[in-house]
């Protein structure tokens, strides 16, 4: 297949932030775009900026720690785009807290989102990606995958996703499916914005201090990351399979 | 194929064949003018000729690891395209296959010399000639030999985990204007490596959950993301590059 071939791509979390990043980005690249989020209706303006580009693109609301949910959000893309090929696992939510403040629902809450989530959406895709013969699954990691005070429950829900990713690999390989994660350092978007206002940091501030640790010497953004995404799934990134790169202006384990 | 490179000067060491070849190649398809470096002035002729031209490469012919080379290869490339803006450092060396208890010491210089002394000065040199005031980019060619024990090349390996570390150290360095990224590739079907392969492709390959070789467009095409402004929030990493085959873990 040649990268002009129109697929379909879906990416969870897309109302916002990194994961409408990516929904714009694999647009341009030229895939129909699903834009999965909790409400579909917050899906629309980056429909709308998707379509106002020439694209094309369908809202679809859905929590994707729901399986029946999720089984029905797939199925409908596949029959009002096309069969999804490329799924990015983007969705993700915080709810930080040293450990001995953690309540069981906030760790249930990160890990049904980014754990169960990316599990059974990657299920419900798989089919149509190994009948293609061609797929490309990018879960969204994190430099919190590493250790993060306050983040046990997202620490180890975006740790988790590596050993998934790499578990992916290996099985989907010989369908010519890759796996490959993608784990960011500090990207500007609202969930780093929360966090400082939560620590009672200004985000100039914040991000200021921030960009004082990264050799690249700014922060991220949200295109950065999107960049990255179109990179695994194009023809170029064939060889390449159960992988985390941090994404971060600088080196990362 | 996209044009990323317009107006890019690279260099490419080791590019008379192979990987370094097929860097070359993606390098001047996106628009870049290039500077193929190897030991061999014919190979490297061919090389050009295979580019285009010498409206679209240039050859320049040494020994990697002699500094002299580095700088008169720098100081021809910045004459006929200018200053260079992308470093490939592909060019190493696996002479010998053996148990490192009974490696030869002085091979093991040769190798330490070429895989991680003449990267890191390809590094200096290049910083030296511009590109400390204009930023840039620089690609390492290291080896998935270099993140686990591969038994016969063992010392190979050793070299190619120091320049994935010299990697690192050099994106912390030389931030924010200048990305040092590598790539560690498998067993990727070349001249380099046909001892590897050869006879038994089908074998080798059912150990890659992507079931085949690589080939060195899979190289070329994770290099030239790499070197892109795509990458630009990315360095210090190393990007393996493997068909899956160092996935392993289970118990």
């Amino acid at each position: 297949m040649n990268d002009q071939t129109t697929r379909t791509a879906i990416v969870t979390g897309a109302a916002r932030g990194i994961g409408a990043a990516v929904a714009r980005r694999l647009s341009q690249d030229g895939f129909a775009v699903a834009v999965l989020d909790l409400d579909e209706a917050a899906c629309g303006p980056v429909v709308s900026e998707i379509e106002a580009a020439g694209g094309r693109a369908l809202a679809v609301g859905v929590d994707v720690a729901d399986e029946q949910a999720v089984q029905t959000a797939v199925t409908r893309v596949a029959e009002e785009l096309g069969a999804p090929t490329v799924l990015v696992n983007n969705a993700g939510i915080t709810r930080d807290n040293l450990l001995f403040k953690m309540t069981t629902d906030d760790w249930d809450a990160v890990m049904n989102v980014h754990l169960r989530g990316s599990f059974l959406m990657s299920k419900a895709t798989q089919k149509y990606m190994t009948e293609a013969g061609w797929g490309r699954i990018v879960n969204l990691s994190s430099v919190s995958a590493l250790g993060n005070r306050g983040q046990a429950n997202y620490a180890a829900a975006k740790a988790g996703l590596q050993g998934f990713t790499k578990t992916l690999a290996i099985e989907l390989g010989k369908f010519g499916v890759t796996a490959n994660a993608i784990a960011p350092g500090f990207i500007e978007t609202e969930m780093t914005a929360d966090t400082a206002r939560r620590v009672g940091v200004p985000f100039e501030e914040f991000k200021a201090a921030a960009a004082a640790q990264i050799p690249v010497a700014r922060v991220g953004q949200p295109e950065d990351i999107a960049a990255t995404v179109s990179f695994f799934a194009r023809e170029d990134a064939s060889f390449v399979s159960g992988q985390v790169i941090y994404v971060a202006g600088g080196p990362r384990a | 194929m996209t044009r990323r490179f317009e107006g890019k000067v690279a260099l490419v060491t080791g590019a008379s064949r192979g990987i370094g070849l097929g860097i070359a190649e993606r390098l001047v398809a996106e628009g870049a003018k290039v500077c193929v470096t190897a030991r061999k002035q014919e190979a490297l002729d061919e090389a050009v000729a295979s580019l285009g031209g010498p409206e679209h490469a240039i050859a320049v012919a040494g020994k990697g690891d002699d500094v002299e080379h580095q700088v008169d290869a720098l100081k021809r490339t910045e004459e006929a395209f200018g200053a260079v803006d992308l470093l490939v450092n592909n060019a190493g060396i696996n002479p010998v296959y053996g148990p490192m208890v009974d490696l030869d010491l002085d091979a093991a210089r040769k190798i330490f010399e070429v895989n991680c002394l003449a990267a890191l000065s390809w590094v200096q040199q290049a910083h030296r000639a511009g590109m400390g005031e204009r930023g840039g980019s620089v690609v390492n060619v290291s080896s998935v030999a270099g993140l686990r024990p591969a038994p016969g090349i063992g010392f190979y390996g050793a070299s190619k985990a120091m320049l994935a570390h010299i990697t690192a150290e050099l994106a912390v360095e030389l931030g924010p204007d200048i990305r040092v990224n590598a790539v560690a590739p498998a067993v990727v079907k070349t001249r380099f490596a046909t001892a590897l392969y050869e006879g038994r492709e089908e074998e080798v390959a059912s150990a890659y959950p992507l079931k085949r070789l690589g080939v060195p467009e899979d190289i070329a095409g994770v290099v030239a993301f790499l070197l892109s402004d795509d990458a630009a929030w990315l360095t210090g990493q190393v990007l393996v590059v493997d068909g899956g085959v160092t996935l392993t873990g289970g118990v």
